[in-house]
Formats: structure tokens, C-alpha cells, sequence
């Protein structure tokens, strides 16, 4: 409805001006309008009790949205043209042309899917990673790409790929398809548990410890992983070049099935684990008395740490900052309690992943950029971001 | 009944517990005092099983390793001398952790009001919303207390006494919120449950436990009534500074500091 308000009397003395506003009489600041319309949304987001359920339920299901959106986007984009919605009306029973069918079978469930589904994995892995890796030492800044488990996976997924037709033929024979899956969780947990034995004392993690003996690790690994270059053939060395670009090219359904096991062991634990991560973010002490078993939830949560980083470096590389980038936005927007953190983390991981690498792939069509780049590009803004962030926080 | 026998303590070259017994009684408030290094805390954390010493530690007539830890915390909670919180939960969600674990049998109802008519006990009515790390130390020292208020919310169930064990409840709380946390532990006490506190304020100690355990040098000086225990000489030994004894009209009487000569001068 129009409303007749006279404005601006002060401004022009002895003049009226007379002006048409729509709705309210009383003019409003922009801030002051800002405030009113998250006041009006309020009640949809924040019930009352400081209990900040309804809106993390709320944004779960944006991010399930999300994650659907960002597969279609990605099966529709890619250097081959596709279309998903011909491979559907097939499927649906519509007479659509054969030659056409065939070429799209090809590229969008023999190559575009497989690329999808292993972005998902290891996306929705290493951001749980991150997430359990920052509730168990209780600080956001914790990564395993920065403390070094990466650099621990990645070491034995060297090694296997070097050695694995000579020294170790008999243990990569004896675990086949999943032969750098297990090594790289291995090497994972080794290193993920030394850092948790140097840095905690008493219960307290030193976090400046934590950080500096990721670097010690990741050097030490550094270095032998140099040697490996040193003594590889050259068909290895092709392997582990392509390997350490952190691509998600080559994705075939075997590597699928071969992560899949290990990334939703680690999530379905992670996600079980959530109460007692909550506790734990009060000290170990006070876990205890709440009756957490301290020492059996912290042990679950390293394995669970390099059952996922393990199985994503595995696959695909060194692909950085998604651990640390996702869970910190989902905290931002429906706050730290780990039972919606994890899903929610999962859930934009995987996302994220699946959005960047259809960019790593339309950049530059029709080559790819490898994907750590895209992640890289991201993340290393937004941590220092972070980081600067919690400087200027009194506690945080 | 909450028993030690015979606590010894090494930490290090230094022997922190030495010969402990100690025994704390369901329906009374049992006070910890003595000086700084005294151990204290040391003897409130073999109380509460974060550290095994040499000797033995019952709850209920139980050795505490022998309670699963869920049974455990369902008996007593622990209000720990200084908290960290490692991310920004709220106010509510703080407190909502001390039934978080145990909540299995509680109908979501209650679930939901406990966390807020324990903050209200602790007068913190209106501060759910509130982000942990924006308050005052206070302040957070009292979430804390509803949280453990809120994970042994009755004082006693099946005729089994709970507990409160209280590391130094009132240390960074004004006048009125010590007596207000004390109340608490009174009340607690007067339903049945057990509470053992450590305290510094003598006079508190004084007007609100029924019992009260003096260390010094990890060992008991002197355990009894407040009026066995508080006693001009006693405190002195246990001290090492002399307070002038204030009889009140009615009750106990209070410790004055005496005015040092190179303070007066």
C-alpha cells in the first residue's frame, strides 16, 4: 500500500516535500533494515535454548541439495560433449539415436561417474579427517594435510608403488586391489599416532609442538620419498608424477570400490563417535568423569583419521586444505556440536571436491589443471584467513 | 559413602599423597582445605580416579576401577579447578554435554528443560544462547557447574547416594554467587547426595561443611566438625599464619587476618 510521508523537513525550511513510500512510514538505515529481516528469519533458524539443532537439520538438507546439484553439474560438464539427459530418456524407455547412446554410455558411466563418485569419497573423507583430526586435538587449525599424515600415507604409497615388484612384492601381492589403500592407511596411522604421542602430554596438546613435528615428519618422509625418486625407473617415476599431482584423472570403478570400504568405515565411526568428540572438546579430564572412554575414543579416532586420509592420498594424491577449509565454514554457520559437524562436513566435502574438480576440468579445456592446484588456490587464502581471524579473537 | 585407605602419591622425587584416609559421608558437605601444594587436588583427583595412586578408592562400597565409566559418571561428577573448551559452543549446548552421554533413559522432554532449570539454579537464567567463550571467568565457572548439576541431577536414585566433587567451586565467583553455589552444595547434601569440596575461604568452610579434611605437606593435619578442626592453633600449624578467631552471636565463630607489623607500619 502507497503512504503519503512528508520527508526532509529540515532540508528545506518553509518547503513540504511530499514523497510515495511503499509499506512502512518510518524510513530505515540499511543496517537497521538488515536487522528486522534476520529478526523475521530468526525463528526459523535459531529455536529457543541456545539449542542450534533445528538450524544444523535445516542445513543439512541444503547440503544434501547441494550434493545432488553438484553431480548433475559435473556429469553435464567435461571436455567430451554428453548428455546426461539423453543417457536418462534411455533409460526411461524413449527412442533416442544409438550411436549417440552408445558414445554417451562411454563417457558419462565408464569415465564421468567413476571421477564423480571417487571425488565424493575422497572429498567427504578428507573432510572428516579434518574434522575428527580437530575435535580429538581440540584446535580448528588441525589438518592431516598439514601435520604431516598426509606426507605419512603418501610415503607408503611411494614405497609400494616403487618397491611393490621387488622388496615388497609379497605384501602388495598378498593385499591386491587394495595394496595402496592399506599402505597408505598405514603410513597414515603411523604418523598420525607419533604425532599424538609427541604432542600430547597429560592429556594437553601442544599445539605449536603438533604443528613443528608435522613438519619434522613430513621431512623426514620428504626425504625418503626422494630417495624412492632416486632408485625409480622411469615407468615408476611417470606413476608417481602423475600420482603426486593430486588428480582425480584415471578414476576407474575399481578405485571406487577399492576407497569406498575404507572412507565409509571411517565416516560411519566418525559419525558414532560424536557425542564423545563433544565431550572431549571440555579436556580429557572432564570427558572422564562424563563417562567417555577416553583412551578408546582417541585410538578410534586416529584409525579413523588414516583409514580416510590413507585411502583419498591413495588415490588421489596431495590434495590439500579441504579438511581444514570445510569443516571451519560448517562451524561458522551451524556451530561446532560433532553430530551435524561430521555429516554436514562429509556432505560439503564431498561437494566442494566434485565442484572443483568440474573446474580443474572446464579451466583449461580441453587439458586438465590438476585438482590440488584448484583446492590449493582455495584453501591457502582461507587459511591464512583463519588464521588472522583468531588473532584478532581475545580466546579462541 | 566415598572412602580412601592408605593414599600414597609420587610425582616425581616428591611424595604429594602421603598415608590418606580419607572418608566422605553421603548427606554432609566435606571441605578440602590447606595451603597451596598441600595436595589437594591431587587427592580430589585420586577421589575422582583420574590418577591411580597406591591404595584403594571406593564409591559406594565399590573399588572406583571396578565402576564402568558410563556407571561412574552416573554417580558423580567432577567440577574441575580450571576448564578449557577447545570450540564455541553455547551456553546451552555446554551444559546439554552433562547428559549427553547418560541421556539414554530420559525422555526428550527432559532433555531438553534440564539444561535450563539447571542454569537457572546457578543464576544464569537467559544465558543459553550465549557463546561459552564470550563470557566472563565467572560465569563460566558457573556453565560448568550446571553442566555437572545437570549430569547427577538427583542427589540420590535406588536409595544410592550420588556425588558432587568440587575443585575450588567458588574461586572466581563474587560474594553472592559463593553463597549462591554453596546453597547448592547444601541442598544437594540435605537430599542425600555427598559432596566434597575443596575451599580456600575458611569462613565458608566454617558455615557451610559438616566435615572437614586439613592437608598439609600431603598429609591429613586434622579431620572433624569445623568447630574440631578450625581452631586458632591448628589453622596456624596448618597455615603458618596466625587469625585472630571472631565469634559470631550465634554459629561458628570466623578467622580475621591479623594486621602483620610490617603491613600496619
Amino acid at each position: 500500500m502507497l503512504n503519503r510521508v512528508d520527508a526532509d523537513r529540515g532540508a528545506f525550511p518553509g518547503k513540504v516535500a511530499t514523497v510515495f513510500r511503499f509499506g512502512n512510514a518510518t524510513k530505515k538505515t540499511p543496517a537497521q533494515r538488515a536487522t528486522s529481516i534476520r529478526s523475521r528469519f530468526a525463528g526459523l533458524f535459531r529455536s529457543e535454548a541456545g539449542d542450534r539443532g533445528t538450524r544444523a537439520r535445516l542445513t543439512l538438507a541444503g547440503l544434501v541439495l547441494l550434493f545432488i546439484l553438484a553431480m548433475g553439474l559435473s556429469l553435464a560438464t567435461g571436455a567430451a560433449s554428453a548428455s546426461p539427459l539423453r543417457l536418462l530418456r534411455a533409460l526411461l524407455g524413449f527412442e533416442v539415436d544409438p550411436v549417440l547412446l552408445a558414445r554417451d554410455r562411454l563417457v558419462l558411466l565408464d569415465i564421468r561417474l567413476p571421477r564423480l563418485l571417487l571425488g565424493a569419497l575422497v572429498g567427504a573423507g578428507l573432510a572428516v579427517s579434518g574434522a575428527l583430526m580437530q575435535g580429538l586435538f581440540r584446535n580448528p587449525l588441525a589438518d592431516p594435510g598439514l601435520v604431516g599424515v598426509s606426507s605419512g600415507a603418501g610415503l607408503a604409497a611411494v614405497l609400494v608403488i616403487v618397491l611393490g615388484g621387488t622388496v615388497l612384492a609379497p605384501a602388495t601381492m598378498a593385499l591386491g586391489l587394495y595394496g595402496l589403500q592399506v599402505s597408505a592407511f598405514l603410513g597414515g596411522l603411523a604418523v598420525t599416532f607419533l604425532l599424538y604421542r609427541i604432542a600430547t602430554r597429560s592429556g594437553v596438546t601442544d599445539i605449536a609442538t603438533m604443528l613443528l613435528a608435522g613438519i619434522a615428519l613430513a621431512a623426514i618422509a620428504g626425504a625418503i620419498m626422494g630417495v624412492m625418486v632416486f632408485i625409480a625407473s622411469d615407468n615408476q617415476l611417470r606413476d608417481l608424477s602423475f600420482w603426486n599431482l593430486g588428480s582425480l584423472a584415471g578414476a576407474t570403478w575399481q578405485k571406487v570400490l577399492a576407497t569406498l570400504p575404507f572412507i565409509a568405515l571411517a565416516i560411519f565411526v566418525g559419525i558414532r563417535l560424536a557425542r564423545p568428540l563433544n565431550a572431549l572438546t571440555l579436556g580429557e579430564a572432564a570427558a572422564r568423569h562424563m563417562g567417555v572412554a577416553v583412551e578408546r575414543t582417541k585410538q578410534l579416532i586416529i584409525v579413523s583419521v588414516a583409514l580416510s586420509t590413507g585411502a583419498s592420498v591413495a588415490v588421489s594424491g596431495g590434495i590439500g586444505f579441504v579438511g581444514i577449509v570445510v569443516p571451519h565454514l560448517v562451524r561458522l554457520v551451524i556451530g561446532p556440536d560433532h553430530r551435524y559437524l561430521l555429516p554436514a562436513s562429509a556432505l560439503l566435502g564431498a561437494s566442494f571436491l566434485i565442484l572443483a574438480d568440474s573446474l580443474a576440468r572446464i579451466i583449461v579445456v580441453p587439458a586438465e589443471l590438476p585438482i590440488g592446484i584448484v583446492t590449493a588456490a582455495i584453501g591457502g587464502p582461507f587459511f591464512l584467513y583463519i588464521l588472522l581471524r583468531r588473532r584478532s579473537d581475545v580466546r579462541a | 559413602m566415598l572412602t580412601a585407605r592408605n593414599l600414597r602419591y609420587q610425582r616425581g622425587r616428591r611424595r604429594v599423597l602421603d598415608s590418606i584416609d580419607f572418608a566422605a559421608l553421603p548427606g554432609e558437605i566435606t571441605a578440602i582445605i590447606g595451603p597451596n601444594g598441600s595436595g589437594k587436588t591431587t587427592l580430589l583427583r585420586a577421589l575422582s580416579g583420574d590418577l591411580v595412586p597406591e591404595g584403594d578408592v571406593a564409591l559406594n562400597g565399590r573399588p572406583l576401577a571396578h565402576w564402568r565409566p558410563a556407571e561412574l559418571a552416573a554417580r558423580r561428577a567432577v567440577l574441575e579447578q580450571h576448564s578449557v573448551l577447545g570450540f564455541p559452543f553455547t551456553v546451552a549446548e555446554v551444559v546439554g554435554m552433562g547428559i549427553g552421554l547418560g541421556g539414554g533413559a530420559l525422555s526428550p522432554d527432559e532433555c531438553r528443560t534440564r539444561p535450563l532449570r539447571a542454569l537457572e539454579r546457578v543464576d544464569l537464567a537467559g544465558f543459553a544462547n550465549r557463546l561459552y567463550p564470550e563470557l566472563s571467568g565467572g560465569e563460566q565457572q558457573r556453565v560448568q557447574l550446571a553442566r555437572i548439576l545437570c549430569q547427577v541431577w538427583e542427589p540420590i536414585a535406588n536409595g544410592e547416594p550420588h556425588w558432587l566433587l568440587l575443585d575450588e567451586p567458588v574461586s572466581s565467583l563474587d560474594i553472592r554467587h559463593q553463597l549462591r553455589v554453596m546453597q547448592i552444595a547444601a541442598d544437594f547434601a540435605a537430599a542425600g547426595g555427598g559432596v566434597v569440596a575443596i575451599l580456600h575461604d575458611l569462613n565458608l568452610a566454617a558455615l557451610h561443611a559438616d566435615h572437614i579434611v586439613a592437608l598439609s605437606d600431603g598429609r591429613i593435619a586434622a579431620a572433624g566438625s569445623p568447630a574440631e578442626v578450625l581452631t586458632p592453633s591448628r589453622v596456624e600449624a596448618v597455615f603458618g599464619c596466625a587469625l585472630t578467631p571472631v565469634a559470631l552471636p550465634s554459629g561458628p565463630s570466623l578467622f580475621a587476618p591479623q594486621l602483620l607489623p610490617h603491613i600496619a607500619s
